[in-house]
């Protein structure tokens, strides 16, 4: 019997961990920084200064009930959503205001949640709308299918009549397409069978370990914190705590229930 | 290594990026301009009218003729960029529609093609941010996806 892949990644995090400290990184350089970040819609306000970093080189899960603002964040890290104030700093650079189309194209990527994919396109189509960054389709081909064997039997297919760990499973090859250099999933799991859910994340814990920075959004921990490095929960549009894994796991439960 | 160039390449890209002023409200400061305009190009012109009818000088019967031509040409121009500003939002809009709609369609026929159940993330609100993610992000087509926060 094979262990399954929540172990395996959690493995995985840690030997990533061990890399760095052994590296003798004094002063671990941020490839993401959100500073006060406060963002709405309209006159709804939904979040209230918030501070998070992704450090280069590691997953940061950030955790939380719905309606936190989870996804506003991840939104505004990506360009979608202009943060009424604050500062969204990528690779050192301050970039409010930069449309999400130039951050995705230097290396950005957002996978958002709810299966990105056209669902009135094939596998292929799919794939080969993500020419646009400036790689030959057969490449972006052969990287999906190396990743994704079970996309090279559905290329003809679909999408939208792709099961929901296959379309999860395209989104991502078409994120990873444009080889990122920060990754941005929002709730890979959502509406997905728990053992597509580890496949999915075991992929995930394989692209950490290639050295892209991943910041995770998740409503269910379990799975996710096997793969991060450091994780954050947030509540009410505020990060209430942030930590290793290990130490927010006995807290997360208090931390939804509000005790 | 791939992951050390990669993100080398990714921090000279960012660095090369050009920063625009974020303007949040833009669009709405040109849709006021083109009212206030419009309307204050309609009351200059209306007032000329009285201000040529009450003099015999013709001198400033011209000055009056010039300043409705003044009036009418500001609320062409306000006119103008009025509707530039509103066909704009109003385009966005039908966009991120035609893409709910477009998903929305496609849900159904699946579910009657296949006689399962509708997926746990079909089409709910939250259109436009979907939309809005396929466009900006260039990576997703997803529609449906239920907004959250």
């Amino acid at each position: 019997m094979t262990p399954g892949p929540a172990s395996g990644t959690a493995v995985a995090a840690g030997a990533r961990t061990v890399d760095r400290a052994a590296a003798g990184d004094g002063a671990v350089e941020n490839l993401l920084e959100l500073r006060s970040i406060r963002a709405g819609y309209d006159r709804i306000d939904v979040l209230f200064g918030v501070d998070l970093e992704v450090p280069r080189g590691s997953v940061v899960a950030l955790l939380g009930p719905n309606g936190a603002g989870k996804s506003t964040l991840l939104r505004v890290a990506a360009g979608l959503h202009l943060p009424s104030s604050g500062d969204v700093v990528v690779a050192g650079r301050r970039v409010n205001g930069v449309p999400a189309a130039d951050l995705a194209r230097a290396g950005l990527c957002l996978i958002p949640e709810g299966r990105g994919v056209f669902p009135n396109l094939t596998v292929r189509e799919n794939l080969r709308m993500m020419t646009h960054v400036g790689c030959g389709f057969d490449e972006v081909e052969e990287e999906a299918y190396h990743r994704f064997p079970r996309l090279r039997e559905r290329r003809r297919q679909t999408a939208g009549t792709l099961s929901g760990g296959e379309q999860q499973m395209l989104a991502m090859a078409r994120g990873l397409a444009t080889r990122p250099a920060l990754l941005l999933l929002d709730e890979l799991s959502m509406g997905l069978a728990p053992i597509i859910v580890e496949e999915l994340y075991a992929l995930v814990a394989q692209i950490a370990q290639a050295g892209v920075s991943i910041l995770v959004v998740e409503q269910f921990a379990g799975v996710v914190l096997g793969v991060a490095d450091q994780a954050a929960i947030m509540i009410n549009g505020r990060v209430a705590r942030t930590g290793s894994p290990s130490e927010l796991e006995t807290e997360l439960s208090g931390a939804y229930l509000g005790a | 290594m791939y992951s050390e160039d990669r993100v080398e390449e990714f921090k000279a890209e960012i660095a090369a990026l050009k920063v625009r002023d974020p303007a949040t409200g833009r669009d709405r400061m040109w849709l006021g301009v083109g009212v206030a305009l419009m309307v204050i190009g309609l009351l200059v012109a209306v007032a000329a009218y009285p201000f040529s009818h009450g003099t015999t000088n013709p001198l400033q019967q011209r000055d009056a003729i010039a300043m409705a031509l003044g009036g009418v040409a500001a609320a062409v121009v306000g006119s103008a960029v009025f509707l530039r500003y509103s066909l704009a939002a109003f385009l966005r809009f039908w966009l991120a529609r035609q893409s709910f709609e477009m998903g929305a369609l496609t849900d159904r026929v699946v579910d009657a093609v296949t006689g399962a159940p509708g997926p746990a993330t079909g089409p709910g609100t939250g259109a436009s941010d979907a939309a809005g993610a396929r466009v900006g992000s260039g990576l997703s087509g997803t529609v449906g996806g239920t907004a959250k926060g």
